[in-house]
């Protein structure tokens, strides 16, 4: 009787990839050269292919009718339990408000610069306009003449005196009339 | 926007991934049509692994929610088959990984378990003289093939229904079991000779 001697391992391996076309051009005349060879060869090669093919009796197996549906759903109601963090509509609020506050500090840090500004630097206009008073009574003054009596006029009355309004002098007339 | 390196634009003529990159910029309409696509073939690869129409709808459509939740990080770097398959396997894994966690035990090859011989090996029985030499009817040859299915291994099973009913290459199904190609190879070349020895005295 014929004894029948199995193909190696490899060999093997490589005659499967023969049948699935995986082989590259050089391995390929290789293993047609062993099955022009080879009845054993010739005899795996077709148990193996057939074998494959009666893959093909499984049943085919389908997704049931509703399983479109179903996932959508569960997805639909996944998407609503999502943290409050991972929702787009969150994040880009959360960015706005960032955007917000930076534009807001600006705004606030420019208005601070300006204020400084006007304390180290004032304008010449602003000077006068803070001296306006003191350019207003300027003429009453000029009428006092000098500083002392001016020091007087502080000690005994400042206010009214800045506002030009000075103490009417005593009546000689009066003074003469209770001696 | 999309990247448009030369491998991305190899990928957009896949009209999934086109699908999936509207999916990525908001469009539900696109992922109910991508669903609809792939759901029977989801379905159909999951119920051959797992033996269990009703688990493989549930592991189906925790493999779409891993899409739409990781959507918007997509990037077109492989036909979108490959890109689904991947994910399904990983849950798969995951799975099995639970699986074997609660209640399997490994046991050798050519060692008999507490609860009798391995399906393989009773397969290997039925196939030699003792079984009836008769014609098989269509069903008995078809549960014959799906028993045959049994006695491959998790990982065989997915490599072997990739390549049948998804006509995916080696390097596809590399890339969607995260394995070299020579490992596919060989894993291949392992699972169709378990076969070849199951399914042969059918075959005559």
């Amino acid at each position: 009787m014929k004894k029948i001697v199995r193909v190696s391992t490899d060999l093997r391996s490589n005659l499967v990839a023969y049948l699935d076309g995986e082989l590259d051009e050089e391995t390929s005349r290789d293993v047609e050269q062993l099955l022009a060879k080879s009845e054993v060869a010739r005899h795996d090669v077709e148990m193996l292919s057939r074998s494959f093919d009666l893959l093909d009796m499984l049943p085919k197996e389908k997704a049931s009718e509703q399983f479109t549906q179903q996932t959508l759903a569960t997805i639909s109601a996944l998407e609503n339990q999502i943290p409050l963090a991972d929702r787009q509509w969150f994040q880009w609020s959360r960015r706005l408000f960032v955007i917000c506050c930076w534009f807001c500090l600006l705004i606030g840090s420019a208005y601070g610069g300006y204020i400084a500004g006007q304390k180290l630097w004032p304008s010449p206009t602003e000077q006068i306009l803070e001296d306006f008073d003191f350019y207003n009574n300027l003429d009453h003054y000029e009428e006092v003449g000098e500083i002392e009596f001016l020091k007087q006029l502080q000690q005994q009355d400042l206010e009214d005196a800045l506002q030009g309004i000075f103490p009417e002098p005593a009546d000689p007339a009066e003074g003469e009339v209770s001696e | 926007m999309v990247a448009t390196s030369s491998l991305d634009i190899k990928y957009l003529k896949d009209p999934d991934v086109r699908l999936m990159l509207r999916v990525r910029d908001g469009d539900e309409n696109a992922f109910s049509q991508l669903v609809q696509n792939y759901q029977d073939r989801i379905v159909g690869i999951f119920s051959h692994i797992l033996g269990d129409h009703e688990a493989a709808e549930d592991l189906a459509q925790e493999t779409f929610l891993r899409v739409y939740r990781t959507r918007r990080g997509y990037q077109p770097n492989a036909k979108f088959s490959t890109y689904i398959f991947h994910i399904a396997n990983n849950l798969a894994s995951n799975t099995r990984r639970k699986k074997n966690r609660r209640k399997e035990v490994a046991m050798p090859a050519g060692q008999t378990t507490a609860f009798g011989v391995r399906p393989e090996e009773a397969l290997a029985v039925e196939k030699s003289a003792l079984m009836p030499a008769r014609q098989l009817t269509r069903e008995e040859l078809r549960a014959q093939v799906r028993e045959s299915l049994e006695a491959l291994s998790d990982r065989e099973k997915t490599a072997i229904l990739l390549h049948k009913f998804e006509g995916m290459s080696y390097v596809d199904i590399s890339t969607a079991m995260d394995m070299t190609e020579p490992a596919v190879k060989s894993l291949l070349a392992r699972t169709r000779e378990k076969l070849r020895v199951i399914l042969e005295p059918l075959i005559r």
